[in-house]
């Protein structure tokens, strides 16, 4: 017993030990990952990271029956996202995002009030897409993903993601270039 | 992305870009540990092949059953005259056939049943009372606040205490010593925070995690109705 507690403070223990050691693998190496999937959609940390950890547990439950483990993080991602939606809807979270962003920011200068009314114009925006092109273009500005990495994660030709993108980024120009319609926000 | 640049070219509104930078966030650095203790702390996944042997087996028993009906309803009439009717053979012969797996399995399933019980209330105020603390510090490891780190591995001794004396009772040595575990780790993250030892703390708090969830792993279990319960078994 004494064995497996050292064991398990060293990280995660599972049914199957090599099965254990692939899903801390993969873990690790997704963990930013998930977060940042989960905050695109409810900029707040704290709720990001239970969601990414509610994302974890869901996979881990189902790590066995994922064939191709390879697939891991476009799986984790959809599953990330899904979750964070359901989170947002369910808690009304998007009332409350402008005030969360504020507070999750510290500013020190003075500048600070104009880049966090971009951020905002820009979230605003971001959150004015349809789902199926707001998650293209939050993949795309993830770790820098390329078109073919987004397509990947996503399970998508890398066409769809391209026609996806261009039309994401050009109703996101539209929105954030016209000031009269989409005022800054306060 | 980088065919779509002349695209991305939005002037003073680089969306990319300024994406890119609202999101190049970072998950706290207790994060990873977090996400390892949750996970540690879910019923393990029922491995794929008992399930699938009895799936099988079932189908097997169902094919062999089905089989011998067709085969008697095609070959022999039912006895219609008989003053003692018999259950007949293509009946009884599947079901002796599985009867003894099937005896087993729920003599099996009656100890497992048998061996758990429902945690009291005052076992799940320490169990809350425990989730509430390791959040706590957590907060307080970042915030660097010694003196509410000291409370916090107060709190947890205490609770060691109650659930080692909750193994005691049912004479379950294991569990004893996953408890006193805990309380050394309780008693090194005070010492630690005492003299404001941040590596000293991080390695209390890792063996705090690992002590909590060797526990949950092995003595607790999950309800389909999402309850918990207590296994007196490991």
């Amino acid at each position: 017993m004494h064995e497996r507690a050292d064991r398990l403070a060293g990280g995660f223990v599972g049914v199957d030990d090599e099965l254990e050691r692939e899903f801390e693998t993969r873990l690790v190496e997704s963990s930013t990952l998930a977060f940042r999937v989960a905050y695109s959609v409810l900029r707040h940390r704290e709720d990001a990271e239970d969601v990414a950890q509610d994302a974890f547990a869901k996979a881990y439950r189902n790590f066995r029956q994922l064939r191709d483990r390879d697939r891991f993080r476009a799986w984790l991602a959809r599953l990330t996202w899904r979750l964070a939606i359901d989170r947002c809807r369910a808690t009304h979270r998007r009332q409350r995002l402008e005030s969360a962003a504020t507070d999750s920011d510290s500013p020190t200068a003075a500048d600070t009030v104009e880049t966090r009314e971009r951020e905002d114009r820009l979230w605003k925006a971001i959150d004015a897409l349809p789902e199926k092109l707001r998650i293209v273009v939050v993949l795309a500005s993830i770790e820098g993903h390329e078109v073919k990495e987004v397509a990947s994660l996503l399970g998508l030709p890398q066409g769809t993601v391209k026609s996806r993108l261009f039309l994401a980024r050009q109703r996101l120009k539209e929105h954030l270039e016209c000031p009269v319609i989409n005022p800054p926000a306060r | 992305m980088s065919g779509h640049q002349s695209a991305s070219a939005l002037g003073d509104w680089n969306v990319d870009r300024q994406l890119a930078e609202a999101l190049a966030v970072e998950p706290s650095p207790e994060f990873l540990a977090r996400v390892r203790m949750r996970i540690a702390a879910e019923p393990e996944p029922r491995a794929w092949m008992p399930q699938w042997i009895f799936a099988a087996a079932g189908a097997g028993a169902l094919a062999v059953a089905s089989a011998a009906v067709l085969t008697q309803l095609t070959q022999a009439p039912l006895p219609r005259d008989s003053n003692q009717p018999q259950p007949p053979s293509y009946v009884t012969a599947p079901l002796a056939a599985i009867a003894p797996f099937a005896m087993a399995m729920s003599a099996a399933r009656r100890d497992r049943e048998s061996d758990v019980e429902k945690p009291t209330p005052e076992m799940r105020a320490i169990m809350k009372s425990n989730a509430d603390a390791a959040t706590a510090l957590t907060a307080h490891r970042q915030q660097h606040d010694y003196a509410a780190i000291v409370h916090d591995a107060a709190t947890l001794n205490q609770n060691f205490a109650y659930v080692e004396a909750f193994w005691a009772n049912k004479n379950m040595h294991a569990p004893i010593d996953i408890s006193r575990n805990g309380l050394k780790a309780a008693a090194d993250l005070k010492a630690a925070a005492a003299a404001r030892d941040d590596a000293a703390i991080e390695k209390a708090m890792t063996a705090l995690i690992g002590i909590c969830a060797a526990c949950h792993m092995t003595y607790r279990g999950q309800l389909p109705d999402k309850s918990y319960v207590i296994r007196l078994y490991s």
